[in-house]
């Protein structure tokens, strides 16, 4: 419907135009441009799954270029009296808002919001697909890191199955030249994942042998539930990311996890908040880098 | 009663051996003549040169929701439908419709369904058969009666909450992908059931390559056993679903190219033995949502016959698997366009691959673009 630009999406963008984003991003992050870039509009944050720091990202990111945030919340909304998703996406883009931030617990929400509405659409992650802010984000801590991710390998390791962060972050490192290597139980890595620079282990150590940068996913406490592996005790001994291991990693190898962290599970408190994370710091280079995603929509 | 003369169409009837440029003449619901240099007489004359003149189109499952979706059957070539159990009860004078009765109770798949007199089919529609000793019961039950026994082969317990046919497509989407083996695993199993009860054994829109050599084996063994797919999992593949297009929101899930051709294989050499609709209106409130929460169906009828044209099978064989051979797993009879035969007839232009009139019991139902009275 719209011609607007969208931010749907990592997959299909080139080095080219991810380096743009990345750019911007560093700008912001120095502080090199201030910008009120947004005053007078109003960014619409649509969240249809429980989220702190992606939505409150955003916020403080819409806030600082002068927008307006409206928050619209599943529970406070006509959404749980079966309203249609399009039907909500019209009735928010009928108040006169520039951005809407989608986030949804389905694939393919935020590009159903999209082609429902006049209105830039920026996703925040949509079901098991994407997650492109945080893809984004990820990227620009390990470039503030290494200055450029050629050549340079990255292991995804948990629930690559459900993870959109595993996706993004796939799209992203590969077209900014790095390698990637999943890990994770074997009911937990969806087929096809294997291609050109991208393998796929289920072996813990052997992933993490000659890797610069591990990305530890999230594990969704529901997935034992549904029998997909057998206790936390197990996954901490075989997917976790323990002390003793992180100590094996080579001497600059460092360590991200999109949030929240399930210290214990996948993560070791001891290596959360040792001296290889990089935790915080995507946290802090999320505003910067929603900032560059909301100019380029706006 | 409609008096009708089809002009010089090229009638293809597999019944009778027929497949030549021939007249047609059409009174009171029944074939009057077929023959070459045929006159026509005070008879609406419908010009066929070029066209194919088959025996009617019959839909072997469908869910027909009112007159809105008899009419898009007969716009479709459709002249007889079997309704899913699923579906609501339509009568029409239009168009020819019977429906499956339930193979067990509810579609639960706990206990058998009541066999009504002389039912020629028993169907669980959509819902799968998780235990197999219900489907031996059922062979062996519907044996003495000489009753098919429709099923739809999927373990719900490996296709658990998937979407589309596991693979690239569906990984890169975060749509959860449906194994393989949760198809193949119960025909292998229905297959090894029917082998030991004996019956006769009828697999649903079958998705997958493998199913297909499954059943080319089984029927190579003597086993009673039928399939069919539909026009939908014959044309598209898993790509279909790519920027989240609602054309794949379809159950069974679309699949592989592979599958695809496999699907193919099995129309051209006789292990399918129909092509169904599974048409399936969906509610436009039902498509306003994201992919996994739309209702998943297909608005069918529209593209049926240029599905299926566009694979360019002989014609005999197209006719066939869209007309004799669900004719019979149904129930109906013969289908053919032979002097005294009832006339149902759907004719079929080749160039545009679309339908161009549909004769149902005599009566001209839809002529090029128009619904008839």
């Amino acid at each position: 419907m719209s011609a607007r630009p969208h931010f749907l999406a990592l997959e299909g963008l080139s080095k080219d135009e991810l380096e743009r984003f990345l750019d911007r991003a560093q700008e912001y992050r120095e502080g090199r441009v201030g910008g009120r870039h947004l005053l007078g509009r109003v960014v619409a944050n649509v969240f249809y799954e429980a989220s702190t720091r992606t939505r409150s990202s955003f916020e403080v990111a819409a806030a600082s270029l002068g927008a307006h945030v409206l928050n619209w919340t599943v529970s406070g909304s006509s959404a749980t009296k079966g309203e249609t998703l399009v039907d909500t996406a019209k009735n928010i883009a009928a108040l006169g808002v520039s951005v809407i931030v989608v986030r949804h617990q389905h694939s393919g929400a935020a590009n159903l919001v999209a082609k429902s509405v006049n209105v830039s659409v920026i996703n925040a992650g949509d079901g098991q697909h994407e997650h492109p802010s945080q893809g984004l984000l990820d990227a620009f801590t390990l470039r503030r890191r290494w200055g450029s991710l050629e050549g340079k390998t990255v292991a995804i390791v948990g629930d690559v199955l459900h993870s959109r962060v595993a996706r993004s972050n796939l799209q992203c490192l590969r077209a900014l030249g790095a390698n990637v290597v999943f890990c994770g139980p074997p009911t937990l890595l969806p087929t096809h994942l294997e291609g050109p620079g991208v393998s796929v282990t289920t072996e813990l150590d052997q992933a993490l042998a000659q890797v610069d940068a591990v990305m530890m996913l999230r594990v969704q406490r529901e997935r034992q539930a549904e029998a997909l592996f057998p206790s936390s005790a197990e996954y901490h001994r075989r997917w976790g990311l323990t002390a003793a291991r992180a100590a094996k990693l080579k001497p600059d190898a460092v360590v991200l996890h999109p949030g929240p962290v399930n210290r214990g599970l996948e993560l070791a408190p001891e290596v959360a908040d040792g001296n290889r994370s990089l935790i915080l710091e995507q946290v802090e280079n999320g505003v910067a880098v929603r900032k560059a995603i909301l100019e380029a929509v706006s | 009663m409609s008096a009708l003369f089809l002009r010089q169409g090229r009638v293809i009837d597999p019944s009778s051996g027929v497949d030549q440029v021939l007249d047609l003449r059409i009174s009171s619901g029944t074939v009057l003549e077929v023959g070459a240099g045929l006159q026509a007489r005070s008879e609406r004359v419908i010009e066929a040169r070029d066209l194919w003149v088959v025996p009617g189109l019959v839909d072997l499952r469908c869910t027909l929701r009112g007159p809105d979706d008899v009419e898009a059957a007969l716009a479709g070539g459709l002249t007889a439908v079997l309704l899913t159990p699923e579906s609501p009860k339509i009568a029409s004078d239009r168009l020819q419709v019977r429906q499956a009765p339930p193979l067990t109770r509810d579609l639960k798949g706990d206990e058998l369904g009541e066999v009504p007199e002389g039912a020629p089919v028993l169907s669980n529609g959509f819902s799968p058969l998780v235990r197999g000793g219900v489907l031996r019961r059922a062979l062996q039950y519907a044996r003495p009666l000489g009753a098919l026994v429709m099923v739809h082969p999927e373990d719900p317990s490996i296709s658990t909450r998937g979407l589309l046919g596991e693979g690239p497509t569906a990984t890169r989407l975060g749509l959860l992908g449906v194994p393989a083996a949760a198809e193949t695993s119960i025909v292998a199993r229905d297959l090894e059931v029917l082998r030991s009860t004996g019956g006769r054994l009828h697999f649903s829109h079958l998705t997958c390559a493998r199913s297909v050599e499954l059943v080319r084996e089984a029927k190579k063994n003597g086993l009673a056993v039928t399939c069919d797919v539909t026009a939908h999992h014959v044309s598209l593949d898993d790509t279909t679903a790519n920027d989240f297009s609602l054309l794949a929101r379809v159950w069974p899930p679309l699949r592989s190219a592979a599958d695809v051709a496999g699907l193919r294989e099995g129309l051209l050499d006789g292990t399918i033995d129909a092509i169904a609709s599974d048409h399936q209106r969906v509610d436009v409130l039902d498509q306003e949502h994201a992919f996994e929460q739309s209702a998943p169906g297909v608005d069918a009828y529209g593209q049926f016959v240029k599905r299926v044209m566009a694979l360019g099978l002989p014609p005999k064989r197209l006719v066939e698997l869209l007309s004799t051979g669900p004719a019979k797993l149904a129930g109906l009879g013969a289908r053919r366009l032979s002097r005294d035969s009832r006339a149902d007839v759907t004719i079929i232009d080749p160039a545009t691959l679309s339908v161009h009139a549909t004769i149902a019991a005599g009566e001209l139902r839809y002529l090029q673009g128009r619904t008839l009275p």
